[in-house]
C-alpha cells in the first residue's frame, strides 16, 4: 500500500486510540462497604461492586432488597444505598488542589444517607442531588433521602 | 514498513476489542432512507401496549407520537441530620412550588406525588430507625494525621516514628483506603532542595503504606516544598520545625 496507505492506516490507529482514551473514565470514588445484592450498572452491563470497586461518573449503582453499599467519593462525600435502590452518579469533577468542581447526581428509588465533602464547601452550587421530584442542594451537611415507589 | 503495519493491526484490532461493544452498523447506514422507515414505527406500537381501551385511543390525535408513560411520581422524604459535633447544615429541596429550606436537626421535607411539600420536625431516634440499612452502610469518616521531620532528613522524628506505627495501623484497618500523602519542608535552603526534600518525605511514608499491603494506585504522593508552611517565620528563610511535616489523609 506504500507510504500514504501506511500514513492513513496509522492515522486512523492513532484518531481510534485517542478515542477510546477519551471514553476511558477516571475512578471517581470507591465502595467501602457493601452488603448483600450491590450491582454497578456501567456501558449497559451490570457487574458486583464488592467492597474495593473503583467508581466512575454516569455508573448506576443498583442494591437488591437485602443489599446496601456505602462509597466515599473523590472530595470525601460519604454516599451509601440502603435497599432496593437506585442511584445514578452523573456527574463528577473534582480538582484536588482548588476543592472546586461539579457533582450530579439522582437517587431514583429507595434510601440514601449523604455526608458532603469538599465539594459542598467550595462549590455549593455546584452540587445537586436530584429525586424523581424535587432537586435538593446541600450546603454542607448530612441529610438522608427516601424516594417511594408511589402507592407504598 | 511491513513490521510497523503488522505492529498497528495488531494494536487496531486490541482497541476496536476493547472499546466497540457494540457492532457500529447504525453509523453506516445512510441517514434519511432507513431512519424514516424505522423510527416511526415504534411510536406507533408503544402507546397502543400502554393504552388498553381501543376507544380512547381513537379520540386522540393520531400523530402525537408516544405517551409518556403515565407512571405517577414517586414521594419524597428529606431529612436532615445534626453532624456528630451537633452543628446543622442546610439542605434546599426545590421543585415546580417552590424552595423549602431545612437547617434545623430532624427537620424533614416531604414532597408528595402531586408536588406539595410539607416540612416537619421529627424524632431522631425513629428516622435514625427508619433510614438504618443506609446509616449502617455509611463509609468511616475520612481522617488525617501530621508526621514531624528534623531537619533536612527524610525519616520522621523519633516521637513521630511511634506515632507513624499507629497511623499506618489505623488506615490498614479501613476497607479499601484511599490514601492521599503530601510532604513540606520548612524554608531553610534552596527551593529546588525543598522541594524534593518534601517529596522525599512523602515517598517514604508512601513506601512505608505499600509495605502495609496497600495498593500503590491507591497511594497519592506529591511534595510542597516550602510553599506551603503551617507557620510563618519572623524572617524567611528561618528553620521552623512545625514546617517540616508530611500529612496524611485517608479516606
Amino acid at each position: 500500500m506504500g507510504y500514504r496507505g501506511a500514513f492513513r492506516f496509522f492515522f486512523l490507529v492513532l484518531t481510534l486510540l485517542m478515542v477510546c482514551g477519551l471514553s476511558q473514565a477516571a475512578d471517581v470514588g470507591r465502595v467501602k462497604t457493601s452488603k448483600g445484592d450491590v450491582q454497578v450498572e456501567r456501558a449497559g452491563k451490570r457487574i458486583k461492586a464488592p467492597e474495593g470497586t473503583a467508581i466512575q461518573a454516569e455508573d448506576t449503582l443498583v442494591t437488591g432488597a437485602d443489599g446496601s453499599v456505602g462509597l466515599s467519593m473523590n472530595d470525601n462525600t460519604l454516599l451509601s444505598l440502603g435497599p432496593n435502590s437506585v442511584f445514578v452518579i452523573e456527574k463528577f469533577l473534582f480538582d484536588g488542589t482548588t476543592n472546586k468542581g461539579e457533582f450530579e447526581s439522582t437517587i431514583r428509588r429507595g434510601t440514601l444517607s449523604v455526608v458532603s465533602g469538599k465539594l459542598v464547601k467550595n462549590s455549593p452550587e455546584a452540587v445537586k442531588f436530584k429525586t424523581p421530584s424535587a432537586i435538593l442542594g446541600a450546603r454542607g451537611t448530612e441529610f438522608v433521602v427516601r424516594v417511594s415507589d408511589a402507592g407504598n | 514498513m511491513r513490521s510497523m503495519r503488522a505492529a498497528c493491526l495488531m494494536v487496531l484490532c486490541g482497541s476496536l476489542a476493547a472499546c466497540m461493544p457494540r457492532p457500529h452498523a447504525p453509523a453506516e447506514a445512510t441517514p434519511d432512507a432507513p431512519k424514516a422507515a424505522t423510527a416511526p414505527a415504534p411510536a406507533r406500537v408503544e402507546p397502543k401496549a400502554a393504552e388498553a381501551p381501543v376507544s380512547t385511543k381513537t379520540m386522540l390525535p393520531p400523530r402525537t407520537g408516544p405517551k409518556p408513560a403515565r407512571k405517577p411520581t414517586p414521594e419524597v422524604e428529606v431529612v436532615v441530620l445534626p453532624e456528630a459535633d451537633g452543628k446543622v447544615g442546610t439542605v434546599l429541596v426545590e421543585n415546580e412550588n417552590g424552595t423549602t429550606t431545612l437547617n434545623t436537626a430532624f427537620q424533614s421535607a416531604r414532597v408528595a406525588t402531586d408536588g406539595t411539600v410539607k416540612s416537619a420536625s421529627l424524632d431522631g431516634t425513629r428516622v435514625r430507625e427508619n433510614f438504618a440499612p443506609a446509616l449502617a452502610a455509611m463509609p468511616e469518616r475520612p481522617a488525617s494525621y501530621t508526621v514531624w521531620f528534623p531537619e533536612g532528613q527524610d525519616e520522621p522524628t523519633a516521637e513521630s516514628r511511634k506515632e507513624l506505627k499507629k497511623i499506618l495501623e489505623a488506615i490498614r484497618q479501613r476497607p479499601a483506603p484511599d490514601v492521599t500523602v503530601i510532604g513540606h519542608a520548612d524554608a531553610v535552603g534552596r527551593e529546588s532542595r525543598n522541594d524534593k526534600l518534601s517529596l522525599q518525605r512523602a515517598r517514604k511514608i508512601r513506601t512505608a503504606l505499600i509495605k502495609l499491603g496497600i495498593p500503590a494506585d491507591h497511594i497519592n504522593a506529591a511534595g510542597r516544598g516550602a510553599r506551603e508552611p503551617l507557620y510563618l517565620t519572623e524572617k524567611p528563610g528561618k528553620a521552623e520545625p512545625r514546617n517540616r511535616r508530611v500529612e496524611i489523609s485517608v479516606r
